[in-house]
């Protein structure tokens, strides 16, 4: 398994010189969204329809992305997105902005349905088929979907790149694609505490260079 | 990012198995280290998500919208319980919300699942409808009309449906063929609330179609001498129909003038109805 010549999705993107540049204001924006999140999400919870419409515009792109990461799975990632977002709505009430942003919270939700789904029932042995071809011939995340007008994964997809191949590759099993900490292991032909201080190590840069450390 | 937990990075990444993930919920919930540094990258796993953006297709949106019109909220003042538990139950959520399997008596959606590819769930519900309604519309807008039919049907339980006039699986059928079609319409509107004993309740109508339907569900019986009326709404109430629960679900077809009204009410009357409201209204609903 270790020969497979292995791609994660973001390195089939264009250079970054194809993105717009729009760093500088990137944590000054994302802490106006944050702030936008959590009135909408405090009219959700009082059970108005049209504010979670615009929470979906607001969120929907990076759940449907993530979920899609994790299942490579067009018609399965519609359903777990759509049942991402009831379980939101339902849950809204119990959202409590003290605790976390919006979009923590989503996200949350989203990769933990994504992960549930693609580690339940025989589907696992089905994704690691799939996994093998796509390695060969990299498919998973159809490019042409995030090179949009948004470029908020930019700044992300640059701190992925910086990470040590080795650290990359471990959160890219194990977040992107859903993989528990012992698949990972098992891929990588590595001890169990090699990935889980490689996801660490890693864990521990993204949050230094996404400026969200606290 | 000092003494948490060494299971705590594999556990925000979704890396650990659910036993394990279970265990260490527990130590987060008397942990306040831990709790925090699971809250802060909570953050950065949000922002890794960015990375992997995607449009979803147009018609997940309206079929997220149609599935939330019907589905009741989680109350705190009801679940004390949860505030406390609230970190656990953010990674620990149903598998899924999706509503009852379609029961026994209902028509089987197997063949639909296997020529749609899908999975079982809210789609099979809307496929299986489908293949007896077929709708004359393009491909995109078909697609989107299922998914939103699906939706609703699956939300409000297909297997409780009650029928109104005569209790036949024709009636039945016809009823969710018309709904299926509401749900079709280009110009579908939902609105729902909920009824003050606690039922939910929701109005789907579309102009170009002439439907109004209003679907109420876990409505509490009554005695034998008392109905539910709806009344529609846009000054003066106007009766829109008696109606007693059946099952989980209870359909109701409204007259013509809640395709324009503002707003429907429900009130409990006596056996044969009013002409007037004689009781407050234990449910009311912007149209």
């Amino acid at each position: 398994m270790t020969t497979l010549v292995w791609t994660p999705p973001w390195f089939a993107l264009p250079s970054p010189a194809a993105f717009t540049v729009r760093g500088t204001v990137d944590t000054m924006r994302s802490q106006t969204q944050t702030a936008e999140l959590v009135e909408l999400l405090a009219r959700v919870a009082g059970g108005d329809q049209t504010a979670f419409a615009g929470f979906y515009d607001a969120t929907s792109r990076t759940v449907f992305g993530i979920v899609l990461s994790v299942l490579r799975d067009r018609a399965q990632a519609e359903e777990v997105t759509q049942e991402v977002y009831v379980d939101a709505w339902k849950s809204a009430p119990r959202f409590n902005p003290s605790q976390g942003s919006p979009s923590a919270w989503l996200n949350t939700i989203a990769h933990r349905k994504a992960v549930d789904r693609v580690r339940s029932s025989e589907r696992s042995i089905q994704r690691d088929q799939r996994h093998f071809d796509s390695a060969v011939e990299p498919v998973a995340t159809d490019t042409s979907d995030i090179v949009v007008a948004h470029d908020e994964g930019r700044r992300v997809r640059d701190a992925l790149q910086k990470l040590p191949e080795r650290q990359r590759t471990a959160v890219q099993l194990a977040y992107f694609e859903g993989r528990s900490h012992r698949e990972v292991a098992e891929f990588l032909e590595v001890p169990l505490g090699t990935v889980k201080t490689r996801i660490r190590d890693a864990m521990k840069r993204l949050r230094t260079q996404l400026g969200e450390a606290s | 990012m000092n003494d948490a937990h060494p299971q705590a990075d594999a556990y925000v990444v979704g890396a650990l198995s659910s036993d394990e993930a279970q265990d260490f919920e527990a130590h987060l919930a008397e942990c306040l280290n831990c709790t925090k540094e699971v809250a802060d990258m909570r953050d950065v796993t949000a922002r890794l998500s960015e990375a992997v953006a995607a449009d979803p297709p147009i018609a997940l949106r309206a079929s997220v919208l149609a599935s939330i019109a019907v589905t009741v909220q989680d109350r705190l003042e009801s679940e004390p319980k949860q505030a406390q538990t609230r970190l656990a139950e953010v990674t620990e959520l149903p598998a899924t919300q999706t509503p009852p399997t379609i029961s026994t008596d209902q028509p089987e959606g197997d063949r639909a699942n296997h020529s749609s590819g899908r999975h079982a769930g809210p789609a099979a519900a809307g496929d299986e409808q489908t293949n007896v309604v077929p709708l004359q519309r393009s491909r995109a807008s078909r697609v989107s009309a299922l998914l939103a039919a699906a939706a609703v049907l699956a939300a409000i339980g297909f297997g409780g449906w009650a029928i109104q006039s005569r209790n036949s699986a024709d009636q039945a059928l016809a009823q969710t063929q018309q709904l299926t079609q509401v749900l079709g319409a280009s110009d579908v509107q939902t609105s729902s609330g909920t009824f003050s004993d606690g039922g939910a309740g929701t109005v789907v109508r579309s102009r170009s179609q002439g439907t109004a339907l209003f679907i109420a569900s876990n409505l509490p019986d009554l005695p034998a001498d008392k109905v539910y009326e709806a009344w529609t709404v846009s000054g003066q109430p106007v009766p829109a129909g008696t109606f007693t629960p059946e099952g989980s679900n209870t359909t109701v077809r409204l007259p013509d003038a809640a395709l324009d009204a503002k707003s429907l009410a429900v009130t409990i009357e006596p056996g044969g109805g009013s002409q007037q409201p004689t009781t407050e209204p234990i449910f009311t609903v912007n149209l």
